[in-house]
């Protein structure tokens, strides 16, 4: 199964109400059929800019990151659940950065200078 | 033989096999000529055997230069370091110019600032 990523922006509110929120989320995760693998908690932030959800506006928002294992077909079904949470400010439903592979770079080819002093004219 | 070695003195000593083997067919042709070309060939062949360059790579290569982000991971998430190819006033992506990165790493590093200004980190 693919790896996604869920990066979850919730909204600031009692450690009590987060965690009942966050448990809602995970269960209605594993309901349509995926696998939770870590839970990550980046903090309580000032959001970077003024941001209204379901008739709401806020200023601070709780970041989480949840990476999962899901079936391709459920993540469009997962987002929309997801959207429809009031606690929810924004979801972010990613595939998982570090399934791809880091190509080798293996540095900065030098361009031979020759092949720029004698470049075609460009035409407009 | 004097023409041969008139021939040899002309052309000097790096021509001195093609000379032989272009004056060979000059002077009188039978057994003499035969020799001559019998020895032109063995000497050819032991200059080439010992003294020609071996082809190989260059041993003095010295590894490419690499970017300041090559062999790296870049993540949406590390919004630090994200932060630091923005401009802070505007908060244009800096050009390869100004960066410095390879192709792959500069666009790499641009699509994951955009992911992350979408995702509002």
């Amino acid at each position: 199964m693919p790896r996604y990523e869920l990066a979850l922006i919730l909204k600031a509110m009692q450690r009590r109400e987060t965690a009942a929120a966050l448990k809602r989320t995970v269960e209605a995760l594993m309901d349509k059929g995926a696998i939770i693998r870590n839970l990550e908690n980046l903090g309580e932030r000032a959001l970077p800019y003024k941001m209204s959800a379901h008739s709401q506006q806020h200023w601070r928002g709780r970041y989480f990151l949840v990476d999962f294992y899901a079936p391709t077909t459920t993540v469009q079904s997962i987002m929309e659940h997801l959207s429809r949470d009031i606690d929810v400010i924004r979801p972010n439903i990613v595939k998982h950065p570090l399934t791809q592979e880091v190509k080798e770079c293996e540095g900065i080819i030098p361009v031979p200078l020759e092949e720029k002093l004698y470049a075609p004219k460009k035409r407009k | 033989m004097a023409a041969l070695v008139a021939v040899y003195r002309v052309l000097g000593r790096k021509k001195l096999t093609h000379g032989i083997t272009a004056a060979v067919c000059l002077p009188d042709p039978g057994t003499r000529t035969v020799l001559w070309r019998r020895s032109c060939s063995q000497y050819k062949q032991v200059t080439s055997n010992e003294n020609l360059p071996v082809a190989m790579e260059n041993p003095y290569k010295e590894p490419l230069k690499k970017c300041i982000l090559c062999g790296k991971h870049v993540d949406y998430k590390n919004v630090q370091l994200l932060s630091q190819f923005i401009s802070p006033y505007t908060g244009c992506i800096h050009g390869r110019h100004i960066t410095g990165l390879c192709g792959k790493k500069q666009k790499e590093v641009s699509k994951a600032i955009k992911r992350a200004q979408i995702m509002e980190l």
